[in-house]
């Protein structure tokens, strides 16, 4: 897409904007399009499950799993909640003051996970603004998919998106697309810090960053309560080949001076059965050689040092370290096991990743003294493990409201301000 | 001026190597460096061999983590027969463990990889730094200053990366300082403090005139390219090398600067600077290695650009989970071999994906911006290491 034709786009949602429903029938009928995204049998379901594999190198195993579990609370019920929630039960209007959506706001997806591409592009329809919304490279098809559902939800709603497809390194229509009193946007840091330099001082900007998870396992947890843990960690790093902000990037094990063998093994089986019925994605033969690498690392150390191990089983490598120093993650399912005798080295360890933390899969086991002081390691969402890719709708990314970065508020005084 | 100057060669550290078999193993691998062209004769595959051999049988003595890596891939010194199956080192084992076939007591020198204070960086200990030096100086002449090889003559070499003084733990500033006391003529030196680079000290010694047939060589740091570059944007300025000069650029950019995919570095460099692209010269190395690799554009300028290093070194792509060469023309993880790493380990595995060209290899590097398809933070880039 040219600069004109990003031009030519926007004017068309400008026009669009006057034609949107009203706050309460917007957001019913955005419900009903997440309803129907969640629904298995439903066209758009199936057209994400039979063609994301091949445009974003998932396996058809993970995209269909994890759409079901991350999709499954994401009701429109759900929607109509956190909408009020944020915007007050009038849907934009609170006393005197109403909800003065920006005129149009442009989407700059990053990624190739679908669930942050569907609440970014509903975000500016819930508050009433029409969407101006370049697909990630990674992912061409959800934003697609998006738009052609609303538009059959409702004509109305359907007008008010346009998909630009734009390429990044074109600078006349990045320039086009980012000439937005909003730019809500998702990537690298550096990514993110390239468009704020673009952006005039006066468009809000909304970026995300990338962040990353980690698990919290308890290292002296046995039995059934390890298996589900263990389970639901595999769950957690097999999703999305632990290529998503909230996949755990490692686990710290919680209370012994290194990983316990019970730990260990349990962990290991539950990533054998679980890799097993979600298979890793392509691999790239760059990060092939990553993983090569720091598996072979990872083997010499143990060669030298009982308490570190290795285990290269059916699409994963495990390895359980002998500290807690942070080592290279390139995720693609190569899981580091981190011993944290106490709080102390448990805090040590995270604060190295504060500032990018999303999410802190917990054992279920786990002491409330360790739950306190992870509420207070920078993360914006504390959750079972098992539960790390399905957050809820109403999740605070960023620590931040979901719609209210993008709702531009008038507060009316005087004549007629009740 | 130069922020630092140059004081005293390196070279002629008294050498450390005191086993007596491995004195001997220096003194003939130092032999073949110290020929007056190395490259004279045809890629000596017999006399590398043996002496990859005689190495590996030393190292797998005297360094007990390649010993017990070795063991435990089954290749022992009675075992291996080819230069090609000697086990390869991971490099960033480096960063964990000491991979040394000297007592610690003797350690001359260590080298350490750039990181931020909270990455763990890798350490190539040393007790002789004369076969490190003896490696360098050839290779950068030959790749970079190919009409003073095997010459006498001098350079302006204006570098834009510490002083050794500045930076005693960093083999690039190491590297740069032997051949700006060799090489270099009096305008030479060395033009960043830490990050901060002395722009105008770099105009200053790039105006000063050169002697007849005295080249001009820039080189350094990608990001310190990077910094002078967006200096001269922000201050309206310009440089136009003379006729003749090159540029060589190595490293990442490891958040010190904007990521620029190496092409668009090239390109602006060119343009800034006022020098062809094809005068720019890439330069792969490692801080674990003691050789480098170089673009062959300066002294093969007529045929295909790829990297090349000194005779002592060979390098293999292999599959990344097999080990095995991958077919020529596929991608395929570095596994290098340098001889001149006679107190480390000679066989190191990079982590980085590489292709074969024709006598030798191109760096396939992943381009800044083109990401994941995840929304993951990588840990390596949050830390800087």
């Amino acid at each position: 897409m040219t600069a004109g034709e990003v031009r030519a786009a926007r004017e068309r949602l400008v026009q669009a904007k006057a034609d949107l429903p009203d706050a309460a029938d917007r957001v019913e009928l955005l419900g009903a399009l997440l309803d129907r995204l969640r629904d298995p049998t439903s066209e758009p379901h199936q057209k994400l499950v039979a063609r994301l594999p091949a445009a974003s190198g998932f396996s058809p195993e993970v995209v269909r799993e994890g759409l079901r579990l991350a999709l499954a609370d994401w009701t429109g019920e759900a929607l109509l909640a956190l909408a009020r929630r944020e915007l007050g039960p009038d849907l934009g209007v609170r006393g005197a003051r109403r909800l003065a959506p920006f005129e149009t706001v442009t989407v700059v997806l990053g990624g190739a996970l679908p669930m942050p591409t569907v609440i970014e592009m509903l975000g500016p329809l819930v508050v009433g603004s029409p969407a101006l919304v370049k697909p990630a490279s990674r992912d061409p098809l959800t934003a697609r998919v998006v738009a052609d559902s609303l538009a059959e939800v409702s004509p109305e709603l359907g007008r008010a998106v346009e998909i630009a497809s734009v390429r990044s390194d074109d600078g006349q229509a990045m320039a086009a697309l980012c000439q937005a009193p909003c730019v809500v946007a998702s990537g690298s840091d550096a990514t993110m810090g390239a468009l704020r330099e673009h952006l005039p001082a006066t468009t809000r900007f909304v970026p995300h960053g990338h962040r990353l998870s980690v698990a919290v396992l308890d290292a002296r947890a046995r039995g059934d309560a390890l298996a589900r843990d263990a389970a639901g960690l595999a769950t957690d790093v097999c999703l999305w080949d632990q290529l998503g902000c909230l996949s755990p990037a490692f686990a710290l094990v919680v209370g012994e001076p290194t990983v316990p063998d019970a730990v260990w093994g349990a962990v290991g089986d539950a990533l054998d059965a679980r890799a097993a019925a979600l298979p890793r994605g392509r691999v790239a033969p760059a990060t092939a050689a990553v993983l090569a690498h720091e598996r072979q690392e990872a083997q010499m150390r143990a060669d030298a040092n009982a308490d570190v191990r290795v285990r290269e089983g059916n699409d994963f490598v495990l390895v359980a370290e002998a500290d807690a120093r942070l080592r290279p993650l390139p995720g693609h399912r190569l899981l580091r096991l981190l011993p944290a005798p106490g709080e102390g080295e448990l805090a040590r360890a995270l604060a190295d990743v504060a500032p990018h933390l999303a999410a802190v899969g917990i054992a279920a086991s786990m002491e409330p003294v360790v739950r306190a002081l992870l509420a207070r390691s920078g993360a914006s969402r504390l959750c079972p493990l098992g539960r790390m890719q399905a957050p809820p709708l109403s999740w605070s990314h960023d620590g931040q409201p979901v719609f209210l970065p993008l709702a531009r508020w008038v507060d009316l005084e005087g004549p007629g301000a009740d | 001026m130069p922020l630092v100057d140059a004081e005293g060669p390196l070279t002629g550290v008294p050498e450390g190597a005191g086993d007596p078999s491995r004195r001997a193993l220096d003194e003939r691998v130092r032999a073949w460096m110290a020929e007056p062209d190395p490259w004279a004769s045809a890629p000596d595959d017999a006399r590398f061999g043996a002496l990859a051999l005689e190495l590996f049988a030393y190292q797998f003595e005297h360094c007990a983590p390649y010993r017990r890596l070795c063991e435990r891939r089954d290749r022992t010194p009675g075992q291996v027969d080819r230069w090609q199956d000697i086990p390869a080192v991971p490099a960033g084992a480096f960063k964990e463990l000491r991979i040394a076939c000297f007592d610690p007591s003797a350690t001359r020198h260590v080298f350490r990889t750039s990181g931020t204070s909270t990455a763990h960086r890798g350490a190539l200990h040393l007790d002789t730094l004369a076969l490190y030096e003896a490696s360098l100086v050839p290779s950068f002449e030959r790749f970079l200053l190919p009409e003073l090889a095997g010459r006498p003559g001098r350079a302006r070499i204006v570098v834009l990366a510490p002083s050794a003084n500045t930076a005693p733990d960093s083999s690039l500033s190491h590297m740069f300082q032997v051949m700006v006391e060799r090489r270099g003529d009096g305008a030479s030196g060395f033009f960043m403090g830490g990050d901060a680079l002395d722009v105008d000290g770099v105009l200053a010694a790039l105006a000063e005139p050169c002697g007849e047939g005295v080249p001009t060589l820039v080189c350094g740091t990608a990001f310190a390219f990077v910094h002078l570059l967006d200096a001269l944007g922000r201050e309206g300025g310009a440089i136009r090398l003379p006729e003749g000069a090159r540029v060589m650029e190595t490293g990442g950019f490891k958040g010190r600067s904007r990521e620029l995919a190496r092409d668009a570095l090239h390109h602006e460099i060119a343009d800034g600077l006022g020098v062809p692209a094809t005068r720019i010269v890439n330069q792969y190395g490692m801080t674990e290695l003691g050789s480098q690799f170089y673009d062959t554009r300066l002294n093969q300028p007529e045929s295909p650009c790829r990297k090349l290093g000194p005779p002592w070194t060979r390098v293999l792509l292999v599959d990344p989970d097999l080990g095995t060469p991958v077919a020529d023309g596929e991608p395929g993880a570095i596994r290098i071999f340098d001889l001149a790493n006679t107190g480390s380990v000679a066989c190191l595995q990079t982590a980085d994906l590489g292709r074969r060209a024709g006598d030798g290899f191109e760096v396939l590097g992943r381009a800044p911006g083109a990401e994941e398809r995840g929304c993951s933070i990588a840990v390596d880039e949050m830390l800087g290491g």
